[in-house]
C-alpha cells in the first residue's frame, strides 16, 4: 500500500495537482516504513536467494555433510576408530605430504613464471602479443584428462623425453600441473596489470626510485590481491588436481584425492574414503583461509584505466629477463607439449596415420569400453549442455542477489555469507562432490527416486562444480556497474524490475553467455565427479580417454591420443567462441 | 516577468524538509536540517566536501532514508514513497548517462517508465535535446561526447519526464572553467523555462550565486544560514561563513563586518600619482560605510605594506598586510605601481 501514494505522474499540465491530492494519504515517521520497506526487500532478495540456496544445500551441502558423517559416526553412534585406522598409517601421511608438495610447488612454480609471463602479455606492447596470449591460454581450457594424456605422450619411453625417464613421477605431474595453471597466473594478474594506472609507477620513479623499487615498493602491493587470489586457485587446483595426477602419475603415486577414489572404487572402503575426503575438507578450507586473511588486508581501492593506455611497447634491454622467460614458457612448457599431443594422434608405430582416428567409431581393443568414442563424445556433449544451463541458472541468480550493496549490517553480512557459500564449491574436490552423490541421492530427500539411475545425476554434479565459475564471471560486471545508474534510473520512475531489466540485463548478458560457454567447456571436460557417477553405457569423453589410456594396448593408446584431440578442440573451440563475449564487453565497459 | 506569470497558474509546488537527520553508522551526515523550497524557486545547497549537502539531496530524492524527520511535498509526507515514485528528476556530478543506450533512448528512459506513447516520446525527445543545445544528435553514442554534452544530455533527462523538482548534485563541478560558467547560466535559464523548482548543490559559491534564488549554506551536517545570494554576500551569518565565501577578514561579527578581496583599492604610495589619488579617495568615501561600521582603523582607509604582486582575472592586484586586520587583496588602479615593502594606503572601491 506504502509505495500506491503517489502514482506515476502523467505527462501534462496537471499532473502537480493529481500529485498533491495523492500525497495526502501518506503520513507518520519513517521509522515503520524503514522496516515495511526492509520486509519487502527481504521477500524479494530472499527469493531470488532462495532457489539458488535450496539446490546448493541438496546437491552439495547433503552430500558432503552425509560424507562427513560417514568418517565421524557408524551404525547411528560416533565412532572415531576409522580416523585411527587412517591416520595411523603412514601412506595417509605420505599422501598428505605429496598432496602439499604438489600444491606449494605446483603454486609456487606457476607464480615464478607467470608474473614475467603478465607482464610481458598484458603490459607490454608488440607483434603477435595475442596471438601468444591464446598461446597460454589454451592449457587452461584444455580437459585435465587431456594434459595429463599430453604430458603422458611427451614423457613416456618412446615420447621425445622418454629418455628423461621421469613418466609416472612428481616431477611430471608438477610438470604437468604448472602447465595447465600457468595461464591462471598470467590471466589474472595481467588482467589486472593492465588495469592499474601506471602513473602510481611513474610517480614512485619520479621521487627517485629504481625500477625495480618502484616495482617491488608500488606495482606489486598494487597486484597483491589478483596475486593472492590467483594463488589460491593455483594451489587448489594442483592440491585437489584429479584428472592429471590419475592419468600421470605412475604406479604408487597418489594424492588424499586420487586416494579417495581408490578407496571407493578398488578397496570399496567408504569409511576411509570419508575420513580422507574430511581431511581432503581441512586442507582446503585451511588454504582457503589463510588467502582470504591476506586478501582482506591486502584490498583496497586502486586508480584503474582503462587497458590500452597501460601497455607499452616492449623494451628488449630492460625487458629481456621477462620476454626470455616467457618466451621458453610459451615454447617449451606449452607449444611443445600440445604439438607433440597433436602429432602423436596422427602416428601409429613410425608411420603416419588417421587410424587413431578411424578407430574412434570403435570401442577399442579386447572391448576397452562399452560405448565408441563417438557414443561418448555426442554423451559429453549433451550432458555438458544440461550441466551449464543449470550451473548458468544457479549461478546467475547468486551473482544478481550477491551483486546488491545493502546498507544495513546484516544485509552486508548475508550478501558476503551467500557469496562465500557459492565458493565452497570451487574448494571441495570434485571427487568429494561425486562420492557424496554417491552415498546420499540414491533415495533424496528420503524419496523413492534414485537419481543415479535417472541420468541426471552427471548434469547436475558437474554444475555444482560450474556454478562458482559463472558466479565469478557474471558478479565482477554486475558489481562494476556504478550503484548510481541504478538510482538515476530509480530517479527517473523505473521500478526494481524495470531497473534490473535495463540496467543490469544489458551489461550482464554478455557475461553471461561468456558463462555458459565457460560452464560448457568446463563440465565437458569434468572428470572427478563424472568418473564416480557415469555408468558405463553413458560415459563422457574424459571418462572414456582414462579408460583408453589406463589399458595396455598401441590401439586404445592411439584411440586415448586422438580422442584427446578431439576433447581438446571442442574445449578450445567453444571456450574461444565465449572469450569473444568477453573482449566485446570489456572493449565497451 | 514571463516566466512568472506563467508558474502563476500552476500549483503550488513546495518542498520542505522538516528536522532531517541522516546517519551513516555513528557519523551524522545531515543533522536535523530543515529547509523549504518554494514553487519554481531555485535552491542552492552550498558548503564544502562532507558537508551533508549530497546526502541531503539524496534523502531528498528518496535514495537515504532520513533516520529522523520527514521530507514533505506540498505538505505530504514522503517517507513511504520510494525513489521512483517521487517523482523527483536528480542529476549526477558525472551524468551517469548508460553507455550500453544512445542518447535520444538516455532521454527518453523516464518517458518510458511514464508510459508516453512512442510518437510523443520522440517529440519530447527532440524538444528537449533541442533546449539543451544538442538538435538532432539523438542518435549519437553517449561514449563520443564531450563532458559538457555529456551533462546537457543529462540534464535532458533529467527533464524530460517534466519532474516537478529537479534535485542537482555538482552537475557542473567536473566540468572546466569556462564551461561551467556557461552551463551554469544555461541551466538557470533551462529551469526558469520549463518553471521547474530546483535544489542545486555545489561547493562553488559563484555557481550557486549564478544559479540559485536563494542559497543554504550548510557546515558539518547543519544549515548555517540561508538567504539571497545578494544578502548572503553582503551580511554573512558568523567569521566561518564569511571566509567559506572569501572573505579575507572578519572586523566584528554582530553586526557583521568584514573585508572580501578587492574592497579596496591602493591610492597612496610610491609610485601612486597625484590624480589616481584623488579619484580613489572620492570613489572611496561613495561606496562607503555599508559593510564596514567600525574597525581599529580610519574608517574606510587602512595602510598597510605591499607583500606580493599578482595579476588575477586581468587586474593587478596587490597583497597589502594591514596591522590588526591581516593580509588584504586590494586593486592596484592602472599607472600605479606599489612596489613589495611600500607602505600604501588603502580606499574602499
Amino acid at each position: 500500500m506504502a509505495d500506491k501514494t503517489l502514482e506515476h505522474p502523467a505527462p501534462s499540465a496537471t499532473h502537480g495537482a493529481d500529485r498533491a491530492s495523492a500525497t495526502h494519504l501518506a503520513a507518520g515517521s519513517s521509522a515503520p516504513f524503514r522496516r515495511a520497506r526492509a520486509g519487502r526487500r527481504l521477500l524479494i532478495w530472499g527469493g531470488a536467494a532462495l532457489v539458488p540456496i535450496v539446490f546448493l544445500a541438496i546437491f552439495f551441502g547433503w552430500p558432503v555433510i552425509a560424507l562427513v558423517g560417514r568418517g565421524f559416526f557408524h551404525e547411528g553412534a560416533l565412532d572415531l576408530s576409522s580416523f585411527s585406522e587412517v591416520l595411523g598409517t603412514p601412506r595417509t601421511w605420505r599422501l598428505l605430504g605429496i598432496t602439499l608438495a604438489q600444491g606449494l610447488v605446483g603454486t609456487g612454480m606457476s607464480l615464478a613464471l607467470g608474473l614475467p609471463g603478465a607482464y610481458v602479455l598484458y603490459r607490454c606492447r608488440f607483434r603477435g602479443r595475442m596471438l601468444v596470449r591464446g598461446l597460454v591460454t589454451v592449457p587452461f581450457v584444455l580437459p585435465t584428462v587431456v594434459v595429463g594424456v599430453a604430458f603422458r605422450a611427451l614423457l613416456t619411453s618412446s615420447g621425445p623425453l622418454g629418455f628423461l625417464n621421469i613418466d609416472g613421477t612428481f616431477i611430471a605431474v608438477a610438470a604437468a600441473l604448472v602447465f595447465f595453471n600457468y595461464s591462471v597466473v598470467v590471466r589474472t594478474v595481467g588482467g589486472m596489470w593492465e588495469q592499474i594506472d601506471p602513473r602510481a609507477a611513474e610517480a614512485a620513479r619520479s621521487l627517485g626510485a629504481s625500477r625495480w623499487r618502484a616495482l617491488w615498493t608500488v606495482t606489486i602491493p598494487q597486484l597483491m590481491p589478483a596475486i593472492m587470489s590467483a594463488a589460491a586457485v593455483v594451489f587448489l587446483f594442483c592440491a585437489t588436481a584429479f584428472g592429471t595426477v590419475m592419468v600421470l602419475g605412475g604406479q604408487g603415486y597418489g594424492t588424499i584425492e586420487t586416494e579417495i577414489w581408490m578407496q571407493t572404487v578398488q578397496f570399496l572402503d567408504l569409511r576411509a574414503a570419508a575420513v580422507l575426503s574430511i581431511l581432503q575438507l581441512v586442507v582446503v578450507a585451511a588454504s582457503l583461509w589463510l588467502s582470504a586473511r591476506a586478501r582482506a588486508k591486502r584490498e583496497r581501492a586502486l586508480g584503474l584505466v582503462r587497458s590500452e593506455s597501460s601497455a607499452q611497447p616492449v623494451v628488449l634491454r630492460r625487458d629481456w629477463a621477462s620476454v626470455l622467460v616467457t618466451a621458453l614458457v610459451a615454447v617449451v612448457l606449452i607449444a611443445w607439449p600440445l604439438g607433440n599431443l597433436f602429432a602423436s594422434a596422427f602416428r601409429r608405430g613410425d608411420s603416419w596415420t588417421l587410424a587413431n582416428f578411424a578407430a574412434l567409431t570403435g570401442k577399442g581393443t579386447r572391448n576397452a569400453l562399452s560405448v565408441s568414442v563417438l557414443e561418448a563424445l555426442y554423451n559429453s556433449l549433451v550432458i555438458a549442455m544440461y550441466a551449464a544451463l543449470i550451473a548458468l541458472c544457479v549461478g546467475g541468480l547468486v551473482a544478481f542477489v550477491v551483486s546488491r550493496r545493502p546498507t544495513s549490517r546484516t544485509g552486508k553480512w548475508a550478501i558476503s555469507g551467500l557469496d562465500a557459500l557459492f565458493m565452497l564449491p570451487l574448494g571441495v574436490s570434485a571427487v568429494t562432490v561425486g562420492f557424496g552423490f554417491l552415498i546420499t541421492l540414491d533415495r533424496p530427500l528420503g524419496l523413492n527416486i534414485d537419481l543415479r539411475s535417472s541420468g541426471m545425476l552427471v548434469p547436475i554434479a558437474q554444475a555444482v562444480v560450474a556454478v562458482p565459475l559463472v558466479v565469478r564471471t557474471v558478479l565482477p560486471v554486475l558489481r562494476a556497474i556504478d550503484p548510481r545508474q541504478r538510482e538515476a534510473a530509480a530517479t527517473l520512475g523505473a521500478n526494481p524490475w524495470r531497473v534490473g531489466l535495463t540496467i543490469d540485463w544489458p551489461i550482464a548478458t554478455r557475461a553471461l553467455g561468456l558463462a555458459l560457454g565457460m560452464a560448457f567447456a568446463v563440465s565437458l571436460g569434468e572428470f572427478g565427479a563424472t568418473s564416480f557417477l557415469s555408468r558405463p553405457e553413458t560415459a563422457t569423453l574424459p571418462v572414456v580417454i582414462f579408460r583408453l589410456i589406463s589399458k595396455p594396448g598401441a590401439e586404445n593408446y592411439g584411440m586415448a591420443l586422438a580422442a584427446s584431440v578431439i576433447l581438446a578442440l571442442f574445449s578450445a573451440a567453444i571456450m574461444m567462441l565465449a572469450e569473444r563475449l568477453r573482449t566485446y564487453s570489456s572493449g565497451e565497459f | 516577468m514571463a516566466q512568472l506569470s506563467k508558474r502563476i497558474g500552476q500549483p503550488d509546488r513546495v518542498l520542505s524538509i522538516e528536522d532531517v537527520s541522516v546517519l551513516f553508522g555513528t557519523f551524522t551526515a545531515v543533522d536535523s536540517v530543515s529547509l523549504t523550497v518554494g514553487n519554481g524557486e531555485i535552491l542552492g545547497l552550498l558548503g564544502p566536501s562532507g558537508c551533508g549537502k549530497s546526502t541531503l539531496l539524496r534523502a531528498v530524492a528518496g535514495l537515504e532514508l532520513p533516520s529522523a524527520g520527514r521530507v514533505l511535498w506540498n505538505g505530504a509526507d514522503l517517507s513511504a514513497v520510494p525513489v521512483h515514485k517521487r517523482g523527483f528528476g536528480l542529476m549526477f556530478q558525472d551524468g551517469q548517462l548508460f553507455v550500453h543506450k544512445n542518447v535520444g533512448e538516455n532521454v527518453a528512459y523516464g518517458l518510458v517508465s511514464q508510459h508516453v506513447s512512442r510518437v510523443e516520446r520522440r517529440k519530447r525527445v527532440a524538444e528537449l535535446l533541442e533546449l539543451v543545445g544538442l538538435e538532432g544528435q539523438g542518435g549519437r553514442d553517449v561514449s563520443t561526447m564531450s563532458g559538457g554534452e555529456r551533462q546537457r544530455v543529462a540534464l535532458a533527462r533529467a527533464l524530460a519526464p517534466r519532474p516537478s523538482l529537479l534535485l542537482l548534485d555538482e552537475p557542473l563541478s567536473a566540468l572546466d572553467r569556462e564551461l561551467r560558467e556557461r552551463l551554469a547560466l544555461d541551466v538557470r535559464s533551462i529551469l526558469r523555462a520549463t518553471g521547474t523548482t530546483g535544489v542545486f548543490v555545489t561547493h562553488d559559491q559563484d555557481e550557486a550565486f549564478t544559479v540559485s534564488d536563494r542559497v543554504a549554506v550548510m557546515r558539518a551536517g547543519q544549515v548555517v544560514q540561508v538567504d539571497t545570494p545578494e544578502k548572503l554576500w553582503r551580511s554573512p551569518a558568523d567569521a566561518g561563513v564569511a571566509e567559506f565565501l572569501g572573505y579575507e577578514a572578519v572586523v566584528s561579527t554582530d553586526p557583521f563586518a568584514g573585508y572580501a578581496p578587492c574592497d579596496f583599492t591602493v591610492v597612496d604610495g610610491a609610485g601612486v600619482g597625484a590624480g589616481v589619488d584623488g579619484a580613489g579617495v572620492g570613489a572611496g568615501v561613495d561606496g562607503a560605510g555599508e559593510r564596514v561600521g567600525t574597525a581599529g582603523t580610519h574608517g574606510d582607509q587602512l595602510t598597510g605594506d605591499v607583500v606580493d604582486k599578482l595579476f588575477q582575472s586581468g587586474r593587478a592586484v596587490a597583497r597589502v598586510r594591514v596591522p590588526q586586520v591581516g593580509v588584504l587583496t586590494c586593486l592596484v588602479p592602472a599607472g600605479t605601481e606599489p612596489q613589495v615593502g611600500d607602505s600604501v594606503t588603502l580606499c574602499r572601491a
